[in-house]
């Protein structure tokens, strides 16, 4: 029946001068879509449009996970004419029938184009009367009906009844690009996707210590990388083995200052993977009070080791609620799969939770850092995942 | 390569893969058929059949061939109880998923399910299981030797205890790590059913046996074309059972002088061991299993250990408590070890008709020094 689908945008329609840079973006993501599928794009009075009668419900689908996309919805296209309009009011309503059971209805037509002969008002009037005639056990109900048919009405009509919820956000790449330090639990993927869906562009490190860990747990960070390249394209994963240095830690420094002073070589690696390629950010799973390291103290710690932003959008959210975005995105039943990352290896029986500053740089002053980090970046592998 | 992985599965003897080969090229007709084919292809599954038998003293009649040890256990102790409502199910608490999940299915169809108390190293006590023992014992269930330690089950002396409390109380046995290691004999026992595998003595994956003692009713647990007595429908994979039952004549001919040789090997494993490496338990008692070895290591984790070897393709397993995804291993190895930095550092290494004494040498040399390595790190010396 629908031959056409309509796109939404989300918040940047508010932008100013820069929506036209935002809308870019997104188009760009669309066409990648649509291109593998032949389809193409076109606007019709500051709305995107693609037509197509083939595969609809596939079509939708893959367009609500690009980001910056508000609603999706299934049209029929059709012409201006009054005559046209009604005809083809009266055919959605017979293939709405088949299926549902519709006893009430409302029409309400909005006008895009101001020039168009008939008001708003008299079209939901007259379009209404049309279909009161022809299927005479319908009624009109304008505050619950059973099915609201809308009429759009720009350079040609646009029928629909249903709109499907987007992912919302911005368009990809708008918003700068950031490393994420995903660990392969449950909540970097997440930390990841929030960043990914106000715009940002991502990349991923990852720290292992073979062979004091799995080869499998670097499959489930690979894994996880793979579903967010869904909603997120093609992604560079580095992995980094940071065995030498929990070595060094083990040897010179305090047992309980060891998951502090290896986060603060995380960022620091993170930071120079970032320089070097010129990201803007580093991007982490941490909620305030989860564990040891993610106290207001301790991260206050880990910050003071880098110069580079670290954006954690999940620092004020419970697990619950981690989780659920977590199934939402497909990352959950990865997540929870059995295998030992470094952080659980080398954990501490007794972590400190309340680290000061200068105590644990006394600590890091037997250690010989940079060459530490710079032999770790040497040594580290990079994939694109897709 | 180094496998010393031999209780979780094998590599196939050249003869069974041969034969595997061979049968797929000449005998892949359809038992069932008509045609004088598949009358050949069925005449070569009675024969194997025969040669199973045979091998742990039991009619032919009285062996189905079925997937594996797996399906064998759910067959055996799903398909035996008459009622499930109100059965009293006997089992002992250190088995393995491939009984305790059919045990529970019982539980969820109405059945008592109890628990028979064992040891440290996993031995039933007897007192308790004759505590256990009434005239509602419908079935009781027990793994002949354990796939953590090797400790194995005096399966005459606990058949005669059951008996002797209820004649018509079934028994059932996973024999699938001693079929074709240790002698026995159904014979000579009172046990009603038996499973056992081929991918665990060096023939095929995907193939196994069911011994049911005849005149033991056994209610099919799904249904087909009738294949091995309505029991397991299915066309018959001939292929399969003649590499099994090749790997079955070989285990027959190498049986008794593999234990030894196989003895030997995890007794010196066992010197090396402990002559080079300080704060270390063995957990496997000689009198069992040689197949298996279990060992505790301080201060180490045996799934760190376990990466380390296998980068010079030495592969064993782990019994570490904290990350295995089995349960029965962390209850197992949970059991013997209450110390944490003993328990987490247990791996377990099981031999097969591959390895030999110029490897033994290797693993132990390799054992130790990354061993020494490994506690370099996690003590912080």
């Amino acid at each position: 029946m629908y031959n056409s689908i309509s796109i939404s945008l989300g918040e940047m329609v508010l932008k100013g001068k820069n929506r036209g840079q935002f809308e870019k973006k997104l188009t760009t993501q669309i066409n990648k879509v649509i291109k593998k599928k032949g389809l193409s794009l076109y606007r019709d009075r500051g709305k995107i449009f693609i037509d197509t009668e083939n595969d609809i419900d596939e079509l939708i689908k893959d367009i609500k996970n690009i980001f910056g996309i508000v609603y999706v919805t299934p049209c029929f296209k059709t012409g201006r004419e009054f005559e046209e309009i009604s005809q083809s009011v009266i055919r959605l309503m017979e293939w709405k029938r088949e299926n549902e059971d519709i006893k009430t209805f409302k029409i309400l037509s909005k006008r895009a184009d101001k020039s168009y002969p008939f008001k708003s008002m008299d079209l939901n009037k007259d379009l209404g009367g049309v279909v009161l005639k022809h299927f005479k056990d319908l009624k009109v109900d304008v505050h619950n009906p059973d099915v609201t048919i809308n009429v759009d009405l720009r350079s040609q009509c646009y029928l629909y009844t249903e709109k499907y919820k987007g992912t919302g956000g911005l368009p990809l790449g708008t918003n700068g690009e950031g490393l994420v330090l995903l660990s392969g639990g449950i909540d970097s993927p997440v930390a990841a996707y929030m960043m990914a869906r106000r715009g940002v562009k991502l990349n991923c490190v990852t720290f292992h210590a073979y062979p004091f860990t799995s080869e499998r747990a670097n499959d489930k960070v690979r894994t996880l990388t793979e579903r967010l390249s869904v909603f997120c394209g093609q992604i560079n994963l580095y992995y980094v083995n940071l065995l030498d240095i929990y070595t060094e830690i083990r040897k010179h420094c305090p047992e309980d200052q060891t998951t502090i002073i290896a986060r603060r070589f995380m960022m620091r690696i993170g930071e120079k993977i970032a320089n070097d390629r010129g990201f803007d950010f580093l991007i982490t799973g941490e909620s305030l009070g989860q564990v040891a390291s993610q106290t207001a103290k301790s991260l206050g710690v880990i910050d003071s080791s880098v110069d580079l932003p670290i954006l954690r959008p999940l620092i004020g959210m419970d697990k619950t609620e981690i989780i659920d975005i977590s199934r939402n995105i497909g990352t959950y039943e990865d997540s929870i799969l059995p295998y030992e990352d470094c952080c659980s290896v080398f954990s501490p029986k007794h972590p400190q939770t309340k680290p000061r500053k200068d105590r644990i740089e006394m600590s890091e002053e037997k250690l010989d850092v940079w060459t530490l980090i710079d032999d770790a970046v040497n040594k580290m592998e990079i994939e694109k995942v897709q | 390569m180094i496998y010393l992985d031999n209780a979780a599965t094998t590599r196939m003897s050249e003869k069974s893969l041969k034969k595997f080969v061979d049968s797929n090229e000449r005998h892949y007709g359809n038992p069932s058929s008509l045609h004088s084919y598949g009358y050949e292809c069925e005449k070569n599954l009675k024969k194997c059949r025969k040669t199973v038998s045979e091998f742990i003293g039991a009619y032919p009649d009285e062996v189905y061939f079925t997937s594996g040890g797996t399906e064998s256990n759910n067959i055996a102790i799903l398909g035996s109880i008459k009622k499930y409502e109100g059965a009293e199910v006997i089992y002992s608490d250190i088995d393995h998923p491939s009984i305790t999940g059919p045990v529970e299915e019982l539980k969820r169809r109405g059945s008592v399910v109890i628990p028979v108390v064992t040891d440290k190293m996993g031995i039933i006590d007897l007192m308790d299981l004759e505590s256990k023992l009434n005239k509602r014992t419908a079935l009781c269930i027990f793994t002949h030797v354990n796939s953590e330690l090797g400790t194995m089950q005096d399966m005459e002396k606990i058949c005669k205890t059951i008996k002797a409390n209820k004649n018509s109380t079934k028994i059932h046995f996973d024999c699938v790590q001693s079929f074709g290691k240790m002698k026995f004999d159904v014979s000579r026992c009172k046990v009603d059913t038996l499973s056992f595998s081929g991918h665990k003595i060096h023939g095929p994956k995907g193939i196994g046996g069911l011994y049911a003692r005849k005149g033991t009713s056994l209610k099919a647990t799904f249904h087909g074309g009738g294949q091995e007595k309505g029991l397991r429908p299915g066309t018959e994979p001939l292929p399969l059972v003649e590499s099994f039952a090749e790997a079955v004549i070989l285990r027959g001919k190498i049986m008794d002088s593999e234990h030894e040789r196989i003895s030997n090997l995890r007794n010196k494993l066992i010197m090396g061991l402990k002559n080079s490496l300080e704060d270390i338990r063995i957990n496997t008692a000689e009198k069992y299993s040689p197949y298996i070895l279990n060992v505790s290591i301080k201060d180490i984790k045996g799934e760190v250990l376990l990466h380390y070897l296998e980068r010079d393709k030495i592969y064993i397993s782990t019994g570490s408590a904290c990350s295995s995804r089995d349960t029965t291993v962390a209850n197992v190895v949970s059991r013997l070890e209450s110390n944490k930095a003993y328990s987490d550092g247990t791996v377990r290494m099981s031999f097969g008709m591959f390895n030999d004494e110029k490897e033994n040498t290797f693993v132990l040399e390799k054992i130790v020094e990354y061993v020494n390595e490994i506690r370099k790190i996690t003590r912080g010396i």
